[in-house]
């Protein structure tokens, strides 16, 4: 299995450092941190990441703006949605921007670990 | 002023002296001139003067006695009645309107109560499933690290574990009654949304040794219904009565059609939701052979949070939950207790072609 870079944009940085160390654990692949949209962004822009998980509820940029912009870079970067409060609403807005899934927070791993594998691997 | 009001006034007017005076008066001058008249047109005994004044007096008395002093008392007394009525009367509307307004500002108040409710679930949902959501991830990745060779360690993990889930269960539950979903409504039959609702928790049935008895009215009337909505319900009341029932006991639902004999209020957040005397519902009863609810708390099972069972057990938002669900559905819910003890929750659905 080849070495995936994987990017977290998450204003929860506690939440966001476990996450990491998990996935870091479990695939053994390159997992980097953002804080914030803008950080996020240009992140991608630099090094073009394989997935992207990205938090709803920022302050500053919101994930849907964050998500839009990301879609703007490279359209085929794979982006899965993480939230802790999950509203229809909201989830047709990120569907429509270009989302290909979500999670709720508190994380099901289990369910983290499909929703990376399956895009990762297209497996 | 209206007719009846003008001969109130006017027998009010006619006062016990004004009478008095309109008798004398009436009485001297009719008197005077009768006398007069005889007196010098008609010769008179000494004896028989006597007579005919007496007589004189008393045929004019008795009309001066009606016309001016009987009908308008008893024109007044009447009229003093009347009013007397439409002031009790007055008093019994203002009663009832006193009532109503008081059961519309209780109601308000409970709506605006929940609606902080909902408000606050809102904001405490996100503030509150982040910090979760980093236990939850740190406790992952301490269950690869943290050696757990040792009881109390693998115990301390499941145990937080299990917290968290907990917490996040009862901010889904908040989240749910704060922000309802739109319901899907269509015409549905209750027994087979009941009969799934049971297959649902066959399994804690079992477990409990619980016994079940259904007595499901065929042709029951359709009802508009969320299927899904209404099978939570159910479960939400079947899992209530089970956990009810620790050492095991009898479960029995219910269902038939009704014509509603009392249009009397069922438990429910508004007033207007009452059914009418005469209206067909279909009705179902769940009944379980538990410890009951303490009477003094009856009154609170719906408040969010309330809950009668151990810790540990349930979010205490069921019951809030069933009663939203049943009063999106126009229906009303009631729980009492039974007789021979436990508890029976009633449920009242509106016909779908009413």
């Amino acid at each position: 299995m080849s070495k995936k870079r994987i990017l977290i944009i998450d204003d929860e940085v506690k939440f966001g450092k476990y996450l990491k160390l998990n996935i870091e654990e479990t695939y053994q692949h390159e997992v980097y941190l953002a804080t914030n949209g803008q950080e996020g962004i240009a992140f991608v822009k630099q090094n073009k990441p394989d997935l992207v998980l990205l938090d709803i509820t920022m302050p500053g940029m919101d994930g849907i703006e964050t998500l839009k912009k990301i879609k703007e870079i490279d359209k085929e970067i794979p982006v899965c949605m993480v939230t802790a409060v999950w509203s229809n609403e909201e989830g047709k807005r990120c569907f429509e921007a270009g989302a290909y899934d979500y999670i709720t927070k508190p994380v099901d791993f289990e369910h983290l670990k499909t929703a990376i594998f399956v895009k990762l691997f297209n497996e | 002023m209206d007719k009846e009001n003008k001969r109130v006034k006017e027998a009010t007017l006619r006062g016990p002296l004004y009478l008095l005076f309109l008798l004398v008066i009436s009485l001297f001058l009719v008197e005077s001139v009768t006398m007069w008249f005889l007196y010098h047109h008609v010769h008179l005994a000494p004896r028989t003067e006597g007579l005919i004044d007496a007589f004189v007096l008393t045929v004019i008395i008795y009309p001066v006695l009606y016309f001016l002093m009987y009908r308008p008392l008893v024109s007044y007394i009447s009229g003093l009645r009347r009013a007397e009525a439409q002031l009790k009367q007055t008093h019994e509307d203002l009663k009832k309107s006193h009532e109503a307004l008081k059961a519309a500002q209780l109601q308000l108040i409970h709506t605006e109560k929940m609606d902080s409710v909902g408000r606050l679930a809102a904001g405490v949902a996100h503030e509150v499933k982040n910090p979760l959501a980093t236990i939850q991830m740190a406790i992952t990745y301490l269950s690869k690290h943290l050696s757990t060779d040792r009881r109390e360690t693998r115990e301390a993990l499941e145990d937080v574990e299990s917290a968290v889930k907990k917490a996040d269960s009862i901010i889904r539950g908040l989240l749910d009654f704060s922000a309802p979903k739109p319901l899907a409504m269509k015409t549905e039959s209750l027994n087979p949304v009941v009969e799934n609702a049971l297959s649902l928790v066959r399994h804690h049935l079992d477990k409990a040794n619980i016994q079940l008895a259904t007595f499901l009215s065929d042709n029951l009337p359709s009802l508009k219904l969320d299927k899904d909505k209404i099978e939570q319900l159910f479960v939400n009341l079947f899992m209530n009565a089970i956990q009810a029932m620790p050492q095991g006991g009898t479960l029995t639902v219910k269902t038939s059609a009704k014509r509603l004999t009392d249009g009397g209020v069922r438990v429910g957040l508004r007033a207007t939701d009452r059914f009418r005397t005469g209206e067909t519902v279909v009705v179902s009863e769940i009944e379980d052979t538990g410890t009951g609810i303490p009477e003094e708390k009856l009154s609170k099972v719906f408040d969010p949070f309330f809950t009668t069972k151990p810790p540990g057990q349930g979010t205490g938002l069921g019951l809030t939950v069933a009663s939203q669900i049943i009063e999106m559905h126009r229906g009303a819910i009631e729980i009492q207790n039974r007789k021979e003890g436990g508890v029976k929750v009633t449920l009242l659905f509106k016909v779908a072609w009413q």
